[in-house]
C-alpha cells in the first residue's frame, strides 16, 4: 500500500516535471520567435516581413489541444503587443482565440498532418491580418485603408503562409523530441 | 465539444478573455501601454531585443559584404586576405559610427541647449504600415512621452509610450503625428501630417497652407516650434497642390530621415513646449 502510493507520487511528479519542461521549451520558442519577428528589417523580402508567431501558435495548438493553443497564443500575442503600435492586449486576445480554435479544429474535425497543419496556419495568418486590418485600420477610419491591406498587410500574410509548413515541421520535431526525451 | 465547454480550462480562458478586454479598455482609456504587466514584460524583453537586433545587424553586415568577400576568398584562398577583410568590416562599422557621431556632434553644436540621449531601434511591428518603432531607452535614461526623436538628418518622430528601458516612437509617417512646420526659404507655414497614400511611398503632406504661397519644389521644410524644437529639418518639398476645397494649398514632402531604415536615433529629453501652459 505504502509502496503503491509512493509509486503514484513519483508518477505525478514525473508528469508535472514533463509538463513543466515541455512548456518551458514552448515558452522559449515563443520568446525566440517574438524577438525574431520584432527585429527591424529582419527576413524582409520586397518590403514584406513574416509574422512568425501566428504559425508557431497554430503549430503548438496542433500538438497541445485548445487549452495549450490558447495559452501559447496568449503568451505570444502579449509579447507581440509589446512592440505593436495598437492597443495593448489586442494580439494577446486574437492569438489566444486563434490558438484555441486551431486546437479545437484538430481535436474535433481535422486530421493532424503537415498539409492540414500548414493550411490551418495559413488560414490563421490571413484571419489575424484581416482582423487586425479591420479593427486597427478600417474601423479607425484611416484613409487609404484598402491600400494598407493590399500593399502592406497581405504581402506579410502571404510571406508567412508560405513559411507555415516549416512551422509545422518545427513544432512536430520539438514535440517528438520532448516525447522521446521526457 | 461539450466536455471542452464544461472544462475548467475553458472557464479559465473566458476569465482571461474578460481580463484582456478590461486591460485593453484600460490601456485605451489611459492613452497607451500604461499597464503594469506590459511595463514589466517589456523591461524584461528589451535587453533581449537589443541583443537580437545587434546580432541581426552583424549578420546583415556580413551579407552586405558577402559577395565581394566570397569572390575574393575563392580567388585567393588566403587566410591573410580573410583576416584583412574582417578588419575592413570592423573598420567600416567604426567609420559608420564615427560618421554618425560626427553628425551628432554637429547637431549638438547647432543646438547646445538640448540634452540628447542616443538610442538604438530595437523592434518594429511587421504589421505597421507607418514604420513606428521601439527604442532601447526608457524612463531610466530620462525619456518621457512627447520627447522629440531625431537623427543627424532631421526629425524622425515622437515618443508616445515609455517603459523603464524602452520607449515606443511614433514615426513621422504616422497620420496621428502632427507637426507645425514652415518653408525655410519663404517662411510659409502649414501643418505636417502623415497621409496613408503618401506614407506608403515614404512621403508626408504639409497641409493648411495659404493658397497664395510661393513655396516651390526643392525648398526645405523645418519644424515651427511649439510641441517640437524649432528649426529641426524635416524634408524637401517635391510637389505643390491645391486642396479639393480650393481654399488652401498643400505641399508633398520627402523627409530626410527614412524611418523605415533608421537604426540609431537621438531623443531630445529636456525640451519643454513653451506653449504648453497656454494650451492648458
Amino acid at each position: 500500500m505504502k509502496h503503491s502510493s509512493l509509486e503514484n507520487g513519483r508518477r505525478a511528479l514525473d508528469w508535472v516535471q514533463t509538463r513543466y519542461l515541455a512548456w518551458t521549451a514552448w515558452g522559449l520558442l515563443i520568446a525566440l520567435f517574438a524577438l525574431l519577428q520584432g527585429m527591424p528589417h529582419a527576413f524582409e523580402i520586397a518590403g514584406a516581413r513574416p509574422l512568425f508567431l501566428v504559425p508557431l501558435v497554430v503549430g503548438i495548438a496542433l500538438f497541445n489541444g485548445p487549452i495549450g493553443g490558447a495559452a501559447a497564443g496568449l503568451a505570444a500575442g502579449l509579447l507581440w503587443d509589446l512592440y505593436a503600435t495598437h492597443i495593448y492586449g489586442f494580439n494577446g486576445l486574437l492569438l489566444m482565440i486563434i490558438g484555441c480554435v486551431a486546437g479545437l479544429l484538430i481535436w474535433l474535425l481535422i486530421r493532424n498532418n503537415w498539409l492540414t497543419g500548414s493550411l490551418l496556419a495559413a488560414a490563421a495568418v490571413f484571419t489575424q491580418v484581416l482582423l487586425e486590418w479591420l479593427f486597427c485600420v478600417a474601423f479607425a477610419g484611416a484613409d487609404g485603408a484598402w491600400r494598407i491591406l493590399w500593399s502592406c498587410m497581405l504581402p506579410n500574410a502571404l510571406y508567412t503562409a508560405l513559411l507555415s509548413p516549416l512551422f509545422y515541421w518545427l513544432t512536430k520535431a520539438v514535440m517528438r523530441f520532448l516525447r522521446q526525451r521526457f | 465539444m461539450k466536455t471542452f465547454f464544461k472544462s475548467i480550462g475553458f472557464k479559465v480562458l473566458c476569465g482571461i478573455v474578460a481580463f484582456l478586454l478590461g486591460l485593453m479598455i484600460y490601456a485605451g482609456a489611459s492613452g497607451g501601454l500604461a499597464s503594469l504587466p506590459a511595463a514589466v514584460s517589456g523591461a524584461l524583453l528589451t535587453p533581449l531585443q537589443t541583443a537580437f537586433t545587434a546580432v541581426g545587424d552583424w549578420v546583415s553586415g556580413l551579407f552586405t559584404f558577402g559577395n565581394a568577400e566570397l569572390e575574393a576568398e575563392i580567388e585567393a584562398l588566403n587566410k591573410e586576405v580573410a583576416a584583412l577583410r574582417e578588419q575592413q568590416v570592423e573598420l567600416d562599422e567604426l567609420r559608420r559610427k564615427n560618421e554618425l557621431y560626427a553628425q551628432f556632434l554637429e547637431l549638438k553644436e547647432q543646438h547646445p541647449e538640448y540634452q540628447f540621449v542616443d538610442a538604438s531601434v530595437i523592434a518594429s511591428d511587421p504589421s505597421d504600415p507607418y514604420n513606428n518603432f521601439t527604442i532601447g531607452r526608457g524612463s531610466v535614461s530620462g525619456v518621457k512621452p512627447g520627447n522629440t526623436v531625431i537623427t543627424p538628418l532631421g526629425l524622425a518622430g515622437v515618443v508616445t509610450e515609455v517603459g523603464p528601458n524602452y520607449a515606443k516612437v511614433r514615426s513621422l509617417l504616422d497620420p496621428d503625428l502632427q507637426v507645425s512646420a514652415y518653408d525655410s526659404r519663404t517662411r510659409e507655414d502649414g501643418l505636417l501630417t502623415g497621409n496613408v497614400e503618401l506614407a506608403l511611398d515614404g512621403k508626408l503632406k504639409l497641409s493648411h497652407m495659404d493658397r497664395h504661397i510661393t513655396a516651390s519644389a526643392g525648398d526645405i521644410v523645418v519644424t515651427y516650434g511649439g510641441s517640437y524644437p524649432e528649426g529641426l529639418m524635416i524634408g524637401t518639398i517635391t510637389d505643390i497642390g491645391s486642396e479639393s476645397d480650393g481654399l488652401s494649398k498643400y505641399a508633398v514632402i520627402k523627409p530626410f530621415v527614412d524611418v523605415g531604415t533608421v537604426s540609431e536615433v537621438f531623443v531630445i529629453v529636456n525640451y519643454e513646449d513653451p506653449t504648453a501652459g497656454a494650451k492648458k
